[in-house]
């Protein structure tokens, strides 16, 4: 399974090679979605991102009620 | 012109050139947003609500803990085919103030008394993908009490108010949700319980609609008042028995009441100057680092290699098939056997199994033989503002699991005990109280001060799916949202 962002060349290549290939759509969910945070301790900095594959989001909390 | 339109000209012509010489890479990304950027913590769920449900709790004078426990519950409520409380958990959980990182397995066995033997008794031939036979004890509130116990500053209660609202109140049901939910209307009609609870009207709800599971605002506010003990020995426990009694179903209270989810040591290896953390067995985990470890040996972020270079894609989809093939061979529950996780690990087996790639030409050989490719979990991360950060990652195995809702519950029963191996000489094969080999798995990534917490769910796809982000991070070098975003491509597992 390939999304179809991957260029013409490049699948050519790999059916070349002996991949056969099942192309799906740009963002397909059949690749499932993934999540992440990332914390830099030196700049006591966070970061979050989040998968378009999904519904959802990463949200930050302010700092105060 | 104007002297001051002339100047506004000037104006903006120095500011684009400015922004474009500090970062040029800005102008023409690859990427569809931005990262989330905070002092302050951050949540990232499949779930605008469940992310928010998180953040309300670190609002509050939550930790990490508190809050994936918070977001979590929300997914079960707003996501009911990917993951629930009928379903396993696992986490690994970085504590700033130690400087450690723990992991949990929640992860349920199967009943003692669903054996090889039962199943062939009833002419069963292999493992049962859905229905009663496919039901292990559910992991995931035990996984929530241990986590709360140990790291949490908040009362599970307080954790799971937000939850319990929802559910009561209902939500409007979001798009991806609500085509995964209509493609399952057929299988949700085969419970009685399942399609009161999931179908109301005898449909499921479209994109929009209100949706209310108030059964599930019962017990998550048994759990809220109880705990752990409301749902392996208390009112839930006693339904989902009910339930058990009613469809034939092995389980007892015993194999309730006697489950306990276990704190583990995260297993890791390093790949070029990052540090990569998995989960030990019975989890696939380990088939992600092996990956790394056979990548590695291939200079992916070189010039003719590159992301979504064909040599580049080559090399990780051969590693792939070498490092499942492992997997499904070695691989299965530590607590009923030695496995040889050691060796699968090391730096001279992934040597080895390196070897075995040809450049030019594709091995179909290296299969992973026939495993089952349920996909249907849920994937969250959380990092507070004092640095804790949890990875978690809760599944139903598949969509609403065994399809069967112990009634008055509102949530699905998993079926994970659909991934035993009824061959009785697999590392895998089904006994009682044992614990299957297991899809769903939680990562972190760590170089020196930088530490990332990461899922990607989709089944057996995870593993590769972890190795393409950490390539697509360290090699490839781009940032989370990026590395999240960029396309992939997937090897079939079958």
């Amino acid at each position: 399974m390939m999304e179809n962002r991957f260029g013409q060349n490049v699948r050519n290549e790999l059916t070349n090679k002996g991949h056969k290939i099942d192309l799906k759509g740009s963002y397909s969910s059949g690749m499932g979605g993934g999540q992440a945070v990332m914390r830099d301790s030196a700049a006591r900095v966070n970061y979050g991102a989040s998968d378009p594959r999904k519904d959802g989001q990463a949200v930050a909390e302010l700092p105060f009620e | 012109m104007k002297i001051s339109s002339m100047l506004r000209v000037f104006l903006y012509l120095s500011i684009a050139t400015v922004t474009a010489g500090q970062n040029v890479e800005a102008q023409d990304r690859s990427q569809g947003r931005s990262m989330v950027i905070s002092r302050n913590g951050i949540v990232a769920a499949e779930s605008p609500l469940a992310a928010q449900a998180g953040v309300r709790i670190l609002e509050r004078g939550g930790n990490a803990v508190d809050a994936a426990i918070a977001t979590n519950a929300m997914m079960g409520v707003v996501e009911p085919m990917m993951n629930g409380i009928g379903g396993d958990l696992f986490a690994i959980v970085y504590d700033a103030k130690a400087d450690k990182l723990y992991g949990i397995n929640a992860s349920g066995w199967a009943p003692k008394g669903l054996t090889i033997d039962y199943l062939q008794k009833q002419g069963i031939r292999s493992m049962p993908q859905q229905g009663v036979n496919s039901i292990t004890v559910p992991g995931a509130v035990d996984g929530w009490q241990k986590l709360a116990d140990k790291f949490g500053r908040k009362k599970l209660a307080e954790d799971l108010a937000a939850a319990i609202r929802t559910a009561q109140d209902g939500f409007p049901v979001p798009e991806w949700t609500a085509a995964y939910w209509a493609s399952e209307v057929d299988y949700l009609r085969t419970d009685e319980a399942a399609a009161q609870t999931y179908l109301p009207g005898d449909r499921a709800p479209k994109v929009g609609e209100v949706f209310r599971n108030p059964d599930l605002a019962w017990s998550l506010e048994q759990i809220a008042q109880h705990g752990r003990v409301a749902f392996y020995k208390g009112e839930i426990a006693t339904k989902i028995l009910e339930s058990m009694k009613r469809h034939n179903g092995p389980m007892t209270a015993q194999d309730l009441a006697e489950y306990s989810s276990e704190f583990v040591e995260p297993i890791s290896t390093t790949y070029r100057d990052w540090t990569i953390y998995e989960l030990p067995p019975n989890v696939q985990g380990l088939a992600a680092l092996e990956m790394l470890n056979i990548m590695e040996m291939f200079p992916l972020g070189q010039k003719d290699w590159g992301f979504g270079s064909a040599k580049a894609l080559h090399a990780l989809i051969e590693a792939k098939k070498l490092a499942y093939a492992d997997l499904v061979k070695y691989i299965g529950d530590p607590r009923k056997q030695k496995l040889p996780v050691a060796t699968l690990l090391s730096k001279e087996w992934a040597a080895q199994r390196a070897k075995l790639i040809d450049a030019d030409k594709a091995n179909c050989d290296a299969t992973a033989g026939e495993i089952p490719v349920g996909n249907d979990t849920t994937y969250l991360s959380v990092v507070d503002r004092d640095g804790n950060m949890v990875s978690l990652i809760q599944s139903n195995y598949e969509a609403f699991g065994s399809g069967i809702v112990a009634a008055g519950t509102g949530f699905a029963l998993h079926d994970r005990g659909g991934l035993f191996s009824m061959d009785p000489n697999s590392p895998n094969a089904l006994a009682g109280r044992k614990r299957p080999l297991h899809t769903i798995i939680p990562a972190f990534a760590q170089k020196g001060d930088v530490r990332v917490a990461f899922g990607i769910m989709g089944g057996w796809n995870q593993s590769q799916a972890h190795a393409q982000f950490v390539a697509n991070l360290v090699d490839f070098k781009m940032n989370i949202q990026a590395a999240l975003e960029a396309s992939i491509r997937s090897v079939g597992v079958t």
